[in-house]
């Protein structure tokens, strides 16, 4: 599955999340103004840190696979209405491919989809929890403006817990529906939309009775909002402190 | 130690009371089945007890702690940890360890001491080799004992149990009594629910709540006997009970207070060798 965690032991899995959120963020910043050449340096850059990861590298190319239809529609855009020189041999009639154009799309698709994978490599090498503790960590500050990183944390936590038992709920409704003789290779976009809101409206009113009574759990074990304490505790390493370093360096030459 | 002094409780004023002038107490390491039928108000009485609902009449002590004050909550929870019927929807954490940890963490310890409790409380159910698992990943049974961990990791004096084997097959079911009684054992004071009459035999005392009054309150060999009456409220008495009190009834001698086979055996054995015996005393004269 793209996107899931792989547990391993590697230089990027036991860099801080603290530093790998910043680092994702920065990065996708950055990204966004870089030219050609600089997008080719990011990409080798990418690919280094992804084999420094023992990830396999397919896994990452897998997760770009669900956005690909928008990045080819995006691509065509910018490979033919960009005005400028038409270059030779690939322009027919009205239709021009311009010089500028080729390299707008490939720049533009290219930031994008690096950007899709940078995601995927964090979530890769980083798991659910160290996400959340790294977030609550990060979002200290906002409460400045009266909100709780606790709370917060502790909502992203929770939303991760129910993925699977989403899954699995999803799954015995679709059975039961089964059961009951519903044809669910309904073919038709109307068809797809009668099944999904079927599926939507049971799974919805399920996982809120759920939740009712996951509340009443939570409460009867002492959770009360704001200030609590962790199982794990994050701390600088120096690699944590080198990888803030070459941030810096990278984003103070970009912005130059 | 509980103390519950003409508790009543009304979810809706339409309706009759959930539970209507209870007088209880429960001493430090007593071992109590509550059973009643569906809509009885157990559920509700439990609830009482670590403050997720708290009296509309009479008051409830907890270790001198009213629930009607909101800033004994805390301690209260602490106190008194609670398992749910059905595992999947307390699991909060996304390992076994996270989720033991959730409850230590509410109470603000440092991690150090989280680590400490989560490890001692992991290996008093036997789950300490599955601490980075995802806990959808248990079975049935060993996620009760994850909740029983969770509770653990607090300190708790008195564990309250709503049907906990409820949504188990019968090797989970083993596995959570099991526990249960260890932690018995230990000095710890246990309250379950349970639809199961076989369940409540195992346990010192047993609480009957009928449309929200409490109907008897005695050892189990004095309240799960009275067939009759457990039938009238709609309960189920234990097979054996009832095999019992049918053979009483046909005129055999016989106690009626038999909760395991391999005292019902003894019994009917010895029964059996009696009327042999009678007889083989009897045969010479007939000849």
């Amino acid at each position: 599955m793209p996107f899931q965690y792989y547990p391993l032991d590697s230089p990027v899995h036991r860099l801080d999340p603290r530093v790998k959120i910043i680092a994702v963020l920065l990065v996708s910043i950055l990204l966004l103004k870089a030219s050609l050449p600089s997008l080719a340096a990011a990409t080798v850059g990418f690919v280094f840190i992804s084999w420094a990861s023992r990830t396999p590298l397919t896994a990452v190319l897998k997760s770009l696979k669900p956005v690909l239809p928008f990045f080819i529609c995006l691509f065509i855009l910018y490979l033919f209405f960009t005005p400028g020189s038409p270059l030779p041999y690939l322009s027919f009639g009205p239709v021009q491919v311009t010089q500028e154009g080729l390299t707008m799309a490939i720049t533009q698709v290219g930031k994008f989809l690096l950007l899709v994978a940078a995601a995927s490599l964090f979530t890769m090498t980083t798991s659910p929890i160290e996400i959340t503790t790294g977030l609550e960590r990060l979002l200290r500050p906002l409460k400045v403006f009266g909100l709780s990183s606790h709370d917060l944390a502790m909502m992203i936590s929770l939303a991760f817990r129910f993925i699977p038992q989403f899954v699995i709920e999803l799954n015995s409704i679709r059975q039961a529906q089964q059961a009951r003789g519903a044809d669910l290779n309904e073919s038709g976009i109307a068809g797809k939309i009668r099944l999904m809101a079927g599926l939507a409206s049971t799974l919805t009113s399920n996982m809120f009775r759920r939740s009712d009574q996951l509340i009443d759990a939570m409460e009867a074990r002492g959770y009360h909002p704001g200030p609590r304490t962790y199982l794990h505790n994050l701390c600088f390493r120096r690699s944590d402190y080198g990888v803030l370093a070459a941030l810096t360096v990278i984003a103070v030459a970009v912005w130059l | 130690m509980i103390e519950i002094k003409n508790l009543t409780y009304i979810y809706d004023t339409q309706q009759s009371p959930a539970l209507e002038n209870i007088n209880l107490s429960i001493q430090p390491g007593e071992y109590v089945a509550i059973i009643g039928p569906n809509g009885g108000g157990k559920t509700t009485l439990i609830r009482q007890l670590n403050a997720l609902l708290t009296p509309t009449q009479g008051e409830v002590w907890i270790d001198g702690l009213s629930t009607g004050n909101v800033k004994n909550h805390k301690e209260i929870r602490r106190l008194v940890g609670m398992i749910f019927q059905n595992p999947d929807d307390q699991i909060v954490g996304m390992t076994v360890e996270e989720d033991v940890a959730f409850g230590p963490g509410n109470l603000g310890l440092s991690p150090a001491e989280i680590q400490r409790r989560v490890d001692s409380a992991l290996a008093a159910v036997g789950l300490s080799e599955l601490g980075k698992r995802a806990p959808h990943a248990l079975s049935g049974g060993q996620k009760q004992r994850l909740a029983l961990a969770g509770l653990l990791a607090m300190d708790p004096k008195i564990i309250v149990l709503d049907e906990p084997t409820a949504a188990l097959d019968t090797s989970g079911q083993t596995e959570v009594f099991r526990q249960i009684e260890k932690l018995h054992q230990q000095g710890l004071t246990i309250i379950f629910i349970t639809q199961d009459m076989e369940e409540a035999a195992r346990a010192d005392r047993v609480l009957v709540l009928h449309q929200g009054r409490l109907v008897a309150d005695d050892h189990p060999a004095q309240v799960l006997t009275r067939v009759e009456w457990l039938l009238s409220l709609g309960l189920a008495p234990p097979r054996l009970v009832q095999l019992m009190c049918r053979l009483r009834e046909s005129g055999f001698d016989i106690g009626t207070d038999v909760f395991d086979v391999e005292r019902a055996c003894q019994q009917i054995s010895t029964l059996v060798t009696g009327q042999r015996q009678m007889l083989t005393d009897q045969k010479p004269r007939e000849v």
